[in-house]
């Protein structure tokens, strides 16, 4: 049987991302060095998603320490968004998370310096989201 | 999704040299090189062609191997006090290198070079254009949107990419390589097909990558022995130099990968001449990208069948393929292990974690089809320190 899909952005998606994000090995070893909390966030596109959608992620060290939802000021070190479709084709595993920066389906802000040297924990981030089945905001 | 293949302008051929110059439009032409080069008279050559046609020239020859920011940041003040509206990079790879970064400083001294990412525009073009024009058959920069550089504090090598570094003209003149000694020439053709197969199977190949790669491959195996055997065979040296320049698109517009990260860490910690670093580390990720992958082992597979190689079993292939790279490699003395290449046990063992740390850091490693974590990338050291091809 299939596992129950959770609610995209809600509080138990993020409480299942640092579940499996913690017990992610590769991220771990990759992210050994890294400190600096991000926030994710689906941008508001006037219909399904009114108000941009904002989770914080506190990493450091391998360990995701915290996660909550974001309030629309709250800064990060690091901040990545995009629309909601485009979130869709990410969590599908059919865009790659740098080639979708590239391609302007998403924008990362912050130290991109530091960011090159940790692509490899930047991946597995992207790739833990993947793994959790995700109800999105337009889905019944 | 969307995607782009940028490559330069390609002048080759006969006079490819003096016919490019001679049109070229400009007033003020920096002349990138470095000494070895400049003692080979290639620079003085280009000068005169452009003396003669009203150009005034100024000649930079401090570049070093394996550029350091630091050094970047004094050619971009010499192109600044120059005016310069023409960067002409005559070199190898690190020439090319100190060429596209010190351009960016000079167009912006505000930009960190470590910050540079394939994601934000650079706004180059507005004060030069870059010409480049190797003097080594292998990096291909003269062709790349990439670019090498070392931080001075710890000696690490970043490799990063961006659209607008890709030069405007390449020239390919095979009398500029024609000087360049056996070990170079193994070690630097090497380093091309380095490229060609990475880009193969990178997680970002392409079509047009691939159509480069494939021709790539095949001029290797032919030409890289000719030019080795006889080092004043034009002809050889004008097919590397080309099979260069189409690794070097093939893997610009794809990326490279394992292999890379592993060889940047090796020019960094030990520094290994890239090519060599690069080459030695190739067969072994073949080995370790087609176990259990048998989608990347059928990539592999397909370069194989080039080289005449026919395998049922995309394994099989895949291991006959390195271990066919291997016997290039001895062909055109190339060692087949970082101990045979002179790096003694104690520098080893004592670089080993930074050149795991400084492999993990590397970009490329993003790039390549099968996930390797610290443990795996210290044992492929270790099996290239021995010589033992990959069975994990
Ligand atoms: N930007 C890119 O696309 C790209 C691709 C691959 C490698 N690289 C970088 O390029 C560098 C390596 O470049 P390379 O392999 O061309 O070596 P190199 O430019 O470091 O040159 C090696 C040595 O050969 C000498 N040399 C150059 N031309 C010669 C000639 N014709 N005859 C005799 N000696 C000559 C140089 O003076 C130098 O001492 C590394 O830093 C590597 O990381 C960049
Ligand atoms: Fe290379």
């Amino acid at each position: 049987m299939s596992e129950k899909k959770v609610d995209f952005f809600s509080e138990q998606w993020l409480k299942k991302y640092q579940e499996i994000l913690n017990k992610n090995a590769a991220y771990k070893d990759a992210a050994k060095d890294w400190e600096g909390d991000f926030i994710f966030q689906i941008d508001a596109d006037g219909s399904t998603v009114k108000e941009p959608a904002r989770a914080y992620i506190d990493l450091w060290h391998g360990d995701c320490r915290k996660v909550a939802l974001a309030a629309p000021g709250q800064k990060a070190a690091f901040e990545y968004s995009g629309p909601l479709k485009n979130w869709k084709l990410l969590l599908a595993g059919q865009i790659d998370p740098i080639k979708g920066l590239m391609a302007r389906k998403f924008t990362l802000k912050g130290d991109m310096g530091k960011v090159m040297r940790y692509t490899k924990a930047a991946a597995e981030l992207v790739a833990t989201a993947v793994k959790i089945p995700t109800k999105f905001p337009d889905e019944k | 999704m969307v995607w782009w293949f940028s490559v330069p302008k390609v002048i080759f051929g006969e006079d490819a040299l003096t016919t490019e110059l001679e049109q070229l439009s400009g007033k003020n032409a920096f002349i990138l090189t470095d000494k070895v080069v400049m003692g080979f008279g290639f620079p003085e050559r280009i000068s005169e062609i452009l003396h003669d046609h009203q150009w005034s020239v100024a000649i930079w020859d401090n570049a070093e191997p394996d550029p350091r920011v630091s050094s970047v940041k004094s050619a971009a003040e010499a192109m600044r006090r120059f005016s310069t509206d023409t960067i002409i990079a005559v070199g190898g790879g690190s020439v090319m290198d100190t060429a596209k970064a010190a351009w960016v400083l000079y167009e912006h001294p505000e930009i960190q070079l470590e910050a540079i990412t394939p994601l934000q525009p650079l706004d180059l073009r507005h004060k030069a254009r870059l010409v480049c024009i190797p003097t080594t058959a292998g990096t291909g920069s003269e062709a790349t949107k990439a670019v090498v550089i070392r931080e001075d504090q710890t000696g690490r090598k970043f490799a990063t990419n961006n659209a607008e570094l890709c030069p405007d003209i390449a020239i390919l003149e095979p009398g500029f390589v024609k000087g360049l000694p056996k070990e170079l020439t193994a070690y630097t053709g090497l380093d091309a097909l380095t490229h060609a197969v990475e880009a193969y199977v990178s997680v970002w190949k392409n079509d047009f990558s691939d159509a480069c790669t494939l021709k790539t491959v095949q001029m290797v195996f032919e030409w890289l022995p000719k030019s080795v055997a006889d080092l004043t065979d034009l002809q050889a040296r004008e097919k590397m130099l080309i099979a260069a320049d189409l690794a070097g698109m093939s893997f610009s517009n794809s990326q490279v990968a394992l292999g890379h990260s592993l060889g940047h860490s090796l020019g960094s910690v030990l520094r290994v001449q890239h090519g060599l670093a690069v080459g030695l580390s190739l067969p072994l990720t073949i080995e370790y990208n087609c176990k259990d992958k048998p989608e990347t082992a059928k990539l592999y597979a397909e370069l194989a069948a080039l080289v005449g190689i026919k395998k049922a079993d995309p394994e099989l292939a895949a291991r006959a393929f390195a271990k066919k790279i291997r016997q290039l490699q001895a062909s055109v003395g190339f060692p087949t292990s970082l101990k045979k290449a002179g790096v003694s046990e104690k520098d080893f063992n004592d670089g080993l974690d930074k050149l795991v740390q400084y492999a993990m850091m590397d970009s490329s490693i993003t790039m390549n089809p099968r996930d390797i974590d610290s443990g795996g990338i210290r044992k492929m050291y270790e099996y290239m320190y021995s010589g033992t091809p990959v069975d994990f």
